[in-house]
């Protein structure tokens, strides 16, 4: 028997559909929220109506934005030559906040997986092709993810990017900054020692 | 609480619960085999780069209260060259697919296990991926009970060798000569000697179906029969010929081997032929 009241339940069903939350953490929120003040409850509930109302994706790159046009993409300051190709809005914050890249980006939506059927039409292949027309581009930074998926999308990138003048870079594959050796899988080590520079 | 260890390629792999990772193989001891990678999403040390599909591993696993877990993995083979080929990357990912439709769950069959090793491998190095996934395709469905003995008309028991025309239907496993022939689009057009190939290829050892080669136009026709067999006896589309129909053109490789070509007729001029090498 479900100890739970029906209202409470449903909410405890749906919270475990998230990423990352199990039935044990979706009852922890609900309880959480049950104590809760009114008027947290009613502002987290008004967030997440308003997410779904005025979020969208930039008309440029495809990273979630109020506006028809994200921050970055407005910003004059950006090299405009310079895009830097990830798969979600995830890797750009995390390339953001590095403060590395002063280029603008292009947000994929996701990456090449056969048996999930999502290949070059569901992502946003097309949509870069068409910046060429529009943005002079001179460098492309492929920053997928170095798993299966990213990888094969990155070679794909670059096979049909070949025709295009830009520069075609990929992200290079390493050993983290205070990581161990003795700790590191060994594509990563393979990996590592063969793209090593002249110190 | 039974504990094992095989060898095993990653098939595919989706979250679970808050950090656990449900990983499906190709195992040499068990078929199909599913288990839970607790905290796998969280922890970066003990399942680093050993979950990615088309991986051939080592596992560790341990079966209790009717579910498998996995208690550690180890990374045998990556086949990194095929993630720089799209192509040959989106063959071993068909296969992986048919492997998941049709090998059972729990059930011990290592020479599919073997034919998916030997198949990635093949890929890896070979220059005609096709050719390899068709080899590999033929084989699998042989070993796996559904392909027909091949060696007489199914309607007048005329001998294969009495007639230079043949007509196959993969997916019912029926094979009728030239004189019962009626206009079917799920029939292949196909010549005595590739027929005679086929059988061969069923009596020879693994590692000399490598070297058989079936003739240019007899491929496009003979991968997408094998598709049609893999939906009739799945009953569901391939995911995976989606995306290689969208790769292949890019290419500039014909996308031959995707299943919607109207009727799949080969020319019968000339006989196939095998060498070895």
């Amino acid at each position: 028997m479900n100890p739970y009241p029906p209202v409470l339940s449903d909410l405890i069903r749906k919270l475990s559909r998230l990423p990352g939350l199990g039935e044990k953490s979706a009852t922890r929120i609900a309880m959480h929220l049950l104590k809760s003040p009114d008027k947290d409850v009613e502002s987290l509930a008004e967030n997440i109506r308003q997410l779904r109302a005025n979020i969208r994706t930039c008309s440029i790159c495809f990273n979630f934005t109020e506006d028809p046009v994200c921050a970055i993409c407005g910003d004059p300051a950006r090299n405009t030559g310079q895009i830097c190709v990830v798969e979600g809005t995830a890797d750009l914050l995390a390339i953001e906040q590095s403060g590395a890249h002063k280029g603008r980006y292009h947000v994929l939506q996701g990456v090449l997986a056969p048996l999930d059927g999502i290949g070059p039409e569901q992502i946003r292949i097309k949509e870069l092709f068409a910046r060429f027309k529009s943005e002079k581009i001179t460098e492309i930074i492929l920053a997928t993810n170095p798993s299966s998926e990213g990888e094969a999308t990155a070679h794909y990138l670059l096979q049909i990017l070949k025709d295009h003048d830009a520069r075609v870079t990929r992200i290079a594959y390493g050993i983290p900054m205070g990581g161990d050796l003795k700790y590191t899988d060994r594509i990563t080590l393979e990996r590592a020692l063969k793209g090593r520079q002249v110190f | 609480m039974k504990r094992f260890e095989t060898d095993a390629i990653v098939l595919t792999t989706c979250d679970y619960g808050e950090s656990d990772r449900l990983v499906t193989f190709h195992s040499a001891a068990c078929g199909k085999l599913r288990g839970i990678a607790k905290g796998a999403r969280r922890s970066k040390k003990r399942f680093a780069n050993v979950f990615e599909p088309s991986s051939l591993v080592r596992v560790q696993c341990r079966e209790k209260n009717s579910f498998t877990w996995i208690e550690g993995c180890t990374l045998t083979q990556a086949y990194l060259p095929m993630r720089s080929d799209i192509e040959k990357w989106a063959y071993a990912a068909l296969f992986s697919e048919i492997v998941l439709g049709m090998v059972p769950e729990g059930e011990p069959l290592a020479a599919s296990f073997f034919l998916h090793k030997e198949t990635l491998q093949r890929l890896e190095r070979d220059k005609d991926p096709q050719h390899v996934l068709l080899l590999a395709l033929l084989r699998f469905q042989s070993l796996m009970g559904y392909m027909a003995a091949l060696d007489e008309c199914e309607i007048c028991r005329r001998a294969l060798k009495t007639s230079p025309k043949w007509f196959w239907h993969p997916a019912r496993g029926k094979l009728i000569c030239a004189d019962h022939f009626y206009p079917d689009r799920s029939y292949i057009a196909l010549d005595t000697g590739t027929l005679a190939l086929i059988q061969y290829m069923r009596t020879i050892p693994l590692e000399k179906t490598w070297r058989l080669r079936m003739r240019q136009e007899m491929k496009a026709p003979l991968l997408g029969g094998l598709l049609d067999w893999f939906r009739y006896q799945t009953r569901r589309e391939i995911q995976s010929v989606k995306v290689i129909e969208q790769i292949l053109p890019s290419w500039g490789i014909s996308s031959s081997i995707v299943g919607s070509a109207p009727v799949r007729h080969a020319p019968l001029q000339n006989e196939c032929r095998y060498r070895t090498l």
